[in-house]
């Protein structure tokens, strides 16, 4: 029988959202830079929205999706200079592939949650060196002079702080699991 | 063969590695399953802080769309993606300031010249740079000059922005202001009808428009090569890119027209339009909807049902839409079992609600329409799976003070705001095949 036109184009949108954070990730692995990593998301959701057709519903969406993503990201920079990026994409796509595999979307959306609530835990001051890479994107060597650390402090500390951050998170899960 | 050192990850992910340093920590993490969950673990983390962070600081900010918060000075990503062994020579350094300030003497002389010049012949300004970061440019009769914080725009006088970190406030007289982000170019045209008080067309690039109320009968258009957007008042976004335009509705509504085959639709707040040569294809906005009431709300709200949410699609389950007191949840027979129950109000956007189940109140308030029992993120509702038996759910709206401002904040302070009439609806759960 075949599919429904409409079902599949919502199907697409659908997993387009909800695979929002891995497809993020994988430009921001690759740009090293949140801008010009939505910036490529954007670009990625508009392939995804005019080729939403050529998606067969069942196949593997987070590898359709990515080869866009990957695509856009090629269209913005110059391979030849950064020769590791075949190497990059192929190791990035295969870590985020192993983790879609291994956990569903929904627990994502459940950890965005618990994420959110345990930042208000963190200190201020954490909170701020967060802030500042996350929200307003400094690089790690702005950043480390604002707070007056060295480099290696500073990249400890994040180390640190995402540790505190994933810790607070398996707790808050484990509460809504059991709650 | 044990894991990497933990600031061996933070600095791959900040970029600070050198050519042969990336090449060597991607060969580890390609061996190691310990080593790529991590990374993923890491990858997924900042994307999810990136998204609360960023969607904070843009609630910190009203009227300010997202890209404000980017700093002037940042790097682009090409230059962070460069091996960081290639160094140039210090001698280069040397040639290329002299080089810098021999060409900014003499592109201030032929700005100077070039002001003089043109202010008899071009048109009366219709809008004036509000704000400026890195480079910016306007561009007059085929000649691009360097442009600044409070120069005046004229009809046919293009603005563009420098990719990286370009980025320009463009303010009207009534108020209407739109925001330029990097690598974007925007003119205002002459107007094509009476009808019209402001044409700006978009021909590349992302622009933010939060456009002030229109006199009766007219309108402000906006315009890329691929959709007219017709705005009476509203916010929005247009992303134009190569093939097809996006418009993501923020507050209001527009109509857009398909410039190629004059197809139209009306948007309303948080919907998403992609428009190419073929069609207006209308989707979900793939991001939590932010829809702001006017200013000066001052109704007082209703709740005046509940929703059930298929948690795994978004949409709402049907025999449930609105549900029932007493309604009769069969797990069983239901499209899913997990599930997330919105509160439906009147007005539809309020200040915030206060949810509670079986008597338990739900942690914070639900400032961000929907308003879901479970919350949402990233777009997508979290659901739950219901336990058999009788369940209770209540929902208390609050509205906004007469003549507050709104706020765009997912924790919104309800200490002087109006409490409106909720609503307890009360519904039994069996899993029944």
């Amino acid at each position: 029988m075949a599919t429904d036109p409409n079902d599949t184009r919502s199907e697409v949108i659908r997993l387009a959202i909800e695979h929002r954070a891995r497809i993020w990730g994988y430009l921001m692995g690759l740009t090293k830079d949140p801008y010009k990593a939505e910036d490529l998301l954007q670009n990625t959701y508009v392939v995804v929205y005019e080729k939403w057709d050529r998606y067969t519903l069942g196949t593997n969406f987070l590898a359709w999706v990515l080869t866009i993503a990957r695509n856009q990201f090629l269209m913005s920079v110059d391979p030849k200079r950064h020769p590791l990026v075949a190497t990059e994409m192929d190791v990035l796509e295969r870590v985020l592939s192993e983790a879609a595999a291994e956990e569903r979307t929904d627990v994502l959306a459940a950890r965005r949650e618990a994420l959110s609530v345990c930042l208000g835990k963190l200190r201020s001051k954490d909170r701020r060196v967060m802030e500042l890479r996350y929200a307003e994107g400094l690089s790690c060597m702005e950043i480390a002079k604002q707070v007056g650390a060295s480099l290696n402090g500073l990249y400890s500390l994040l180390s640190r702080l995402r540790d505190l951050l994933r810790d607070c998170v398996e707790r808050q899960l484990r509460v809504l699991e059991t709650g | 063969m044990p894991a990497k050192a933990h600031i061996e990850f933070e600095r791959y992910l900040a970029g600070d590695m050198s050519a042969p340093e990336t090449e060597r920590f991607l060969g580890g993490v390609e061996r190691s399953p310990e080593d790529r969950r991590r990374l993923a673990r890491l990858i997924e983390d900042q994307a999810l802080l990136f998204d609360i962070l960023h969607e904070r600081a843009a609630a910190r900010r009203p009227h300010a769309s997202a890209r404000r918060t980017e700093p002037a000075a940042r790097p682009s990503s090409a230059a962070k993606l460069l091996p960081r062994v290639e160094r140039r020579a210090p001698w280069a350094r040397w040639v290329t300031a002299a080089a810098a300030v021999l060409l900014i003497g003499v592109a201030l002389l032929v700005r100077e010249h070039w002001a003089a010049l043109t202010h008899l012949t071009l048109a009366p300004p219709v809008a004036r740079i509000e704000r400026a970061r890195g480079e910016i440019w306007t561009v007059s009769d085929g000649t691009r000059r360097r442009a600044q914080a409070g120069e005046s725009l004229r009809v046919g006088q293009e603005l563009q922005t420098a990719s990286g970190a370009g980025l320009a406030v463009v303010a009207c007289e009534d108020g209407t202001r739109a925001e330029l982000s990097p690598d974007t170019a925007a003119a205002f045209a002459p107007a094509s009808s009476r009808h019209v008080t402001y044409e700006l067309l978009v021909t590349r690039g992302t622009l933010s428009a939060s456009v002030a109320a229109q006199p009766p009968g007219k309108h402000m258009l906006v315009r890329s090569p691929h959709v007219d957007i017709a705005v009476l008042g509203t916010r929005f976004v247009l992303a134009v890119r190569p093939g097809a335009s996006r418009v993501t509705m923020q507050e209001g509504e527009v109509r857009i027209r398909n410039r190629n085959t004059g197809e139209t639709a009306l948007l309303h707040a948080g919907d998403q339009a992609v428009v190419d040569n073929q069609r207006v294809h209308i989707a979900a906005r793939p991001q939590i909807a932010k829809r702001l009431p006017p200013t000066g709300t001052a109704q007082r709200p209703v709740v005046v049902g509940f929703t059930l949410i298929n948690a795994d699609t978004n949409l709402p389950i049907p025999g449930f839409d609105p549900m029932a007191q007493n309604a009769v949840l069969n797990l069983g027979t239901l499209p899913t079992t997990n599930v997330a129950i919105r509160a439906d109000t009147s007005p539809r956007i309020v200040k915030a609600v206060a949810l509670e189940y079986d008597g338990q109140p739900k942690k914070g308030l639900e400032g961000v329409y929907p308003y879901m029992l479970w919350g949402d993120s990233l777009g997508v509702v979290s659901g739950y799976r219901p336990t058999p038996g009788w369940h209770t759910v209540k929902a208390v709206p609050y509205g906004y003070a007469p003549g507050e401002e709104a706020a765009d904040t997912r924790t919104p302070s309800i200490a002087n705001a109006p409490i409106g009439v909720g609503l307890t609806l009360r519904f039994l759960v069996i899993d029944t095949p």
